[in-house]
């Protein structure tokens, strides 16, 4: 089997935001809205800091869809649009999705974005992979880890432009993989590990 | 902006609840902005659609100039990722700006057709024109300019970014000096000690070094954004085992990804390294050899004139003098400087076996010091216990700091962004190159000094030939002898073609540049996008982004180690044309018909003509457009022979030329405004930094509606700072000084500094509520200015502003 994850060493993350809008070019995300986003944790602005000036700390937390074994949002779909694929990925299947949003309610990680309106893009055509799938009005979307990259070989889009080198994309399934091999190494931080929800996407410094 | 902009969704609990208010506050207003290219290609079906990649590298300014590949669909510009053909890992990198450019590109604030003044002289009312109507009036009108006023009364003024060589020589105009005293503010006070650096700080080794050094002291450097690639590299360092150390008055990004951040007083990294310095001699942690053979150091001063003293004997060096006299011109023998050896013997520092340090007596009836001795003598003004009262470092930090770099090897990084924008910037780098010569701290791994931003500046470079312009017509640019602050108040010119902004850029107190340019008979902006200065010009000329090309190539360059192929991508989009062509069609009209290349493809030709590494342009098209140059899998090291480019070829650290300004050896000096006792804080409390960020270079990138779904321009200001007159995040506050005053948005943010306020570099009125960030920036030229390398620098930094609620 296969159970693709992604790693994230917070200790690399420079919170440039790269990851987040390569995810938006190549999976022609419409205006308004982002699969994938940089958090500044603790702060109410980008680049805050934790503390009081000069005892601060300031920590980066890029945050998609954590793929999780034990998905919230996949329970809460009434129609099976979203499901676990064969290579352990959350997906979703537009044409099924009827727009109701439980599953947006159900992910803990509001890793999930909505087409309230008819998708627009500034550029006033599309961009990216030619292989993503078009989506509409009243349909839910979200990190899908870059199928069509990964079916031709290559990283998902935010793992190969990462500036840093902060990202590790890869098989948790494969013992040799250098993720399995992150996974069994490092202090490993899950989000909200305590909700059970089993994220495949981790953090380490 | 609306400050909801800046609002970061958080990451508590409750803050994933927040759900779909939060990720809606990221968004761009969709649709609210027309594009510029809605009819070019309308969205469909992508799968059926015709697909090509193409590659060229992006912006060279950030220091990286990454190689991209470039899929186009259709005819637009759709996808950019890392050029899979980079030699390795770590060169295959790009960063959000890069990305952006497939909105940017498209970006309705692209000049799309010549346009010609219509109405007042700033106000921004314009027409279309042709090209042809544009050039043939600009070339007339330059003409009878020249006549009536002479030659350099056209000036030029061009930006990194854009590729206009030839323009100054085929108008024969003159240039600014000096980059306007921009970037030059450290280096004018390094460079001259190393003799390396161009004046900019530039001789640091490659920052992939800094795995051999124990510790990376790194002051007013922000490249975790400035120049996002160098990340990677800090990073790299750091899993080497380098202690990585970030000195700044601000908690910046990479003072954050640091192993320890020192806050800093403002304007006060000399004091530091003065600080240093001191502790260093005093404890006798030196590198008593490198001093010794190295440096100017053991050099001997004349006590009564403070010039260095030098044998009557010259040394002839018999292939320069036939060289010389071949060329009939004279030639000058180098009179070496005298040292006291061991013996207790003066002697030319050539000759000496050991040249020693401490000497101070009567010679010949000559009252003597050595440099050493000297420079003992002036640090005694800068204690520690002196240097933490000024930077408010405790004094402990830097005793143990100084021991840290004086053990070694330390890589010091300094120059640009930080410190350089201040009035002392040349204290601050000439205390460097005295910290960097009593250490040894240069030309090995792991220890250099000077600007490590960027693989492309320190990295490995292969020599290119040029397009020659053929001899029989005689041209040459003018002068470059003064900065645009300068000429601002001469009445020397009469014409400005400007390629990149003009008034936004180059110069501070921005009305004074306004004023100047209501004197100008003719300015052109050519660009690709409208910017600041474009609203100020008689004809406006769209110019192609590098992604456009009118021919197979554009241009090659060296970036990131590697040769670097500039493809086209796109045809040129609306109206726009290459700067190359833009060149020609003005020389042609000045009646040099075949001064320039008929295309790229030609000039291209001329470039690879005279590489130097072994590959050709079918090889390089072959290979993606990419060609690793050789020697790549080692950093790039300098001086490692301990041969400085200066008269000596030790290290200089003795400053004749400054010595009736009392700064032959660094001595401490406030800014000009910006220093906590100026009684105008009382009106203007907090300093004003000019900074460079992620989400620009420059003035690039302000338009990118992609970016500004992270960014819109905001200063963020200490909340102790906005407290007191009741200012919160997303407020609109008024700042103000005697020059001038803007609008724009406001955030509470601890990671700035109490008695500072951070606005990024070139925020221009277009994206603030109101007003340019240049006017209210300092223009004031330091008093020795004049006498330093590279002219006074530009202290934008150097600027204090009062802050009210708009």
């Amino acid at each position: 089997m296969t159970k693709y994850a992604i790693a994230i060493n917070t200790g690399r993350c420079v919170g440039c935001h790269t990851c987040s809008l390569a995810c938006k070019m190549s999976n022609n995300i419409p205006d308004g809205m982002l699969w994938n986003r940089v958090l500044t944790e603790g702060c109410d602005v980008i680049d805050g800091a934790q503390g009081t000036y000069p005892n601060l700390e300031r920590n980066y937390l890029p945050l998609a869809c954590q793929h999780c074994e034990n998905a919230a949002c996949l329970r809460a779909c009434p129609t099976g649009a979203t499901y676990k694929d064969e290579e352990g990925r959350v997906e979703i299947d537009y044409d099924k999705c009827i727009g109701c949003r439980m599953c947006m309610a159900a992910c803990p990680y509001n890793a999930r974005t909505f087409n309230w309106k008819e998708p627009k893009r500034i550029t006033g055509a599309d961009y990216g992979h030619k292989d993503v799938p078009a989506r509409k009005k009243g349909v839910m979307e979200k990190c899908t880890l870059c199928p069509e990259r990964t079916g031709e070989g290559k990283e998902p889009m935010c793992v190969a432009v990462c500036p840093a080198g902060a990202r590790v994309f890869g098989d948790l399934d494969d013992p040799d993989s250098e993720i399995s091999k992150l996974k069994r190494e490092r202090n490993v931080r899950i989000l909200l590990e305590d909700m059970g929800t089993k994220p495949q996407v981790f953090y380490f410094e | 902006m609306s400050g909801e902009k800046t609002v970061n969704p958080g990451i508590t609990r409750r803050g994933f609840m927040k759900g779909a208010a939060a990720l809606g506050a990221l968004g761009v207003t969709a649709g609210g902005i027309a594009t510029a290219t809605s009819s070019l290609a309308p969205t469909n079906a992508q799968a059926e659609s015709e697909e090509h990649v193409a590659y060229t590298y992006h912006q060279s300014h950030c220091g990286n100039m990454c190689a991209l590949a470039c899929t186009v669909r259709d005819g637009r510009l759709v996808c950019i990722e890392p050029n899979s053909a980079m030699a390795e890992r770590r060169y295959k990198t790009m960063c959000l700006k890069g990305v952006s450019e497939v909105q940017h590109i498209y970006s309705d604030k692209r000049i799309q057709t010549p346009l010609k003044r219509v109405g007042e002289r700033g106000a921004g009312e314009f027409e279309a024109v042709s090209w042809e109507e544009a050039l043939d009036d600009i070339v007339s009108q330059i003409k009878d300019i020249q006549q009536s006023f002479g030659k350099d009364s056209v000036l030029v003024t061009t930006c990194a970014e854009c590729d206009v060589p030839f323009l100054a020589t085929i108008l024969e105009a003159r240039t600014c000096a000096n980059n306007n005293g921009i970037d030059i503010g450290t280096g004018n006070g390094l460079d001259p000690a190393t003799g390396m650096g161009w004046g900019f700080a530039m001789s640091a080794q490659e920052p992939r070094d800094w795995v051999n050094s124990r510790l990376v002291l790194n002051v007013g450097n922000n490249f975790c954004e400035s120049s996002l690639a160098n990340a990677r590299v800090m990073f790299d360092a750091k899993d080497a085992g380098a202690h990585v150390v970030t000195v700044d008055p601000h908690f910046s990004t990479t003072a954050c990804k640091s192993d320890e951040w020192i806050p800093i007083e403002v304007g006060t990294d000399a004091a530091l390294f003065l600080g240093m310095t001191t502790h260093i001699l005093d404890n006798n942690l030196g590198d008593q050899e490198f001093m010794a053979k190295h440096t100017s150091l053991p050099f001997l001063i004349d006590t009564k004139t403070g010039m260095l003293v030098r044998s009557e004997e010259g040394i002839v060096d018999e292939a320069a003098k036939a060289e010389a006299e071949a060329a009939g011109t004279e030639y000058m023998p180098f009179y070496p400087f005298l040292v006291i050896d061991e013996d207790g013997q003066k002697k030319p520092y050539t000759e000496a076996a050991n040249p020693q340090l401490t000497v101070e007596g009567t010679f010949d009836g000559q009252q003597l010091v050595s440099v050493y001795s000297k420079l003992c003598e002036s640090q005694k003004a800068y204690p520690t216990s002196w240097a933490a009262e000024v930077t408010g470092i405790s004094q402990e930090r830097i005793e143990a700091l100084a021991e840290e770099y004086a053990a070694g090897p330390s890589s010091l990084c300094v120059g640009w962004g930080g410190s350089d924008k201040l009035s002392n910037a040349d204290i601050t780098g000439h205390a460097a190159a005295v910290l960097v010569a009593v250490t040894g701290n240069i030309g090995k791994p792991g220890a250099g000094v000077g600007v490590y931003v960027g693989a492309q500046y320190a990295g490995y470079a292969a020599g290119f030939g040029e397009w020659a312009i053929p001899e029989k017509y005689g041209l040459m640019p003018g002068p470059a002898d003064l900065q645009m602050r300068e000429l601002r108040q001469t009445d020397i010119v009469h014409a400005i073609v400007a390629v990149g902004d003009l008034l936004a850029q180059k110069v501070g107190n921005m009305k004074l540049t306004e004023e100047w340019t209501k004197t100008i008979d003719l300015i052109v902006t050519a660009d690709v996008y409208f910017t600041e200065g474009a609203k100020w010009a008689d004809y406006v000329l769209p110019l192609t982004s590098r992604f456009e090309y009118d021919a197979e190539v554009g241009n090659v360059k060296n970036g990131y180690n590697h040769i670097c192929l500039q493809e086209k991508v796109l045809d040129p989009l609306f109206e726009a044309k290459t700067d190359l062509w833009f060149q020609r069609e003005l020389a042609k009209r000045l009646g040099y018909e075949d001064a320039l290349p008929e295309t790229a493809d030609e000039r291209v030709a001329a470039i690879m003509a005279g590489c130097t590494e072994n590959v050709t342009l079918e090889q390089l098209k072959e290979n993606q457009g990419v060609w690793p140059i050789t020697g790549i899998e080692n950093p790039r090291l300098v001086a490692t022979d301990y041969a400085f480019y200066t008269e000596s070829g030790n290290m200089e650290v003795y400053y004749q030329n400054l010595v009736d300004f009392n700064q032959a050896l660094p001595q401490w000096e406030e800014n000009i405004e910006a220093y906590p006792g100026n009684p105008e804080r009382e009106k203007y409390p907090l300093q004003l930094t000019n900074t460079r960020t992620r989400f620009r270079i420059h003035n690039q990138f302000n338009d990118s509606a992609w970016l500004a779904q992270y960014y819109t321009p905001t200063v963020h200001v200490n909340p102790v700072d906005l407290e007191a007159q009741g200012i919160k995040t997303g407020d609109t506050v008024r700042l103000f000084n005697d020059r001038g005053e803007i609008k724009v948005a406001v955030a509470a943010n601890e990671a700035i500094r109490p008695g500072s306020a951070r606005l990024y570099e070139a925020t221009t009125a277009d994206y603030t509520v109101a007003g340019n960030m240049q006017d209210l920036t300092n223009d004031t030229p330091i008093e020795r200015g004049a006498a330093l390398m590279m002219g006074p620098v530009a202290p934008f930094s150097d600027t204090i502003v009062g802050i009210e609620k708009a």
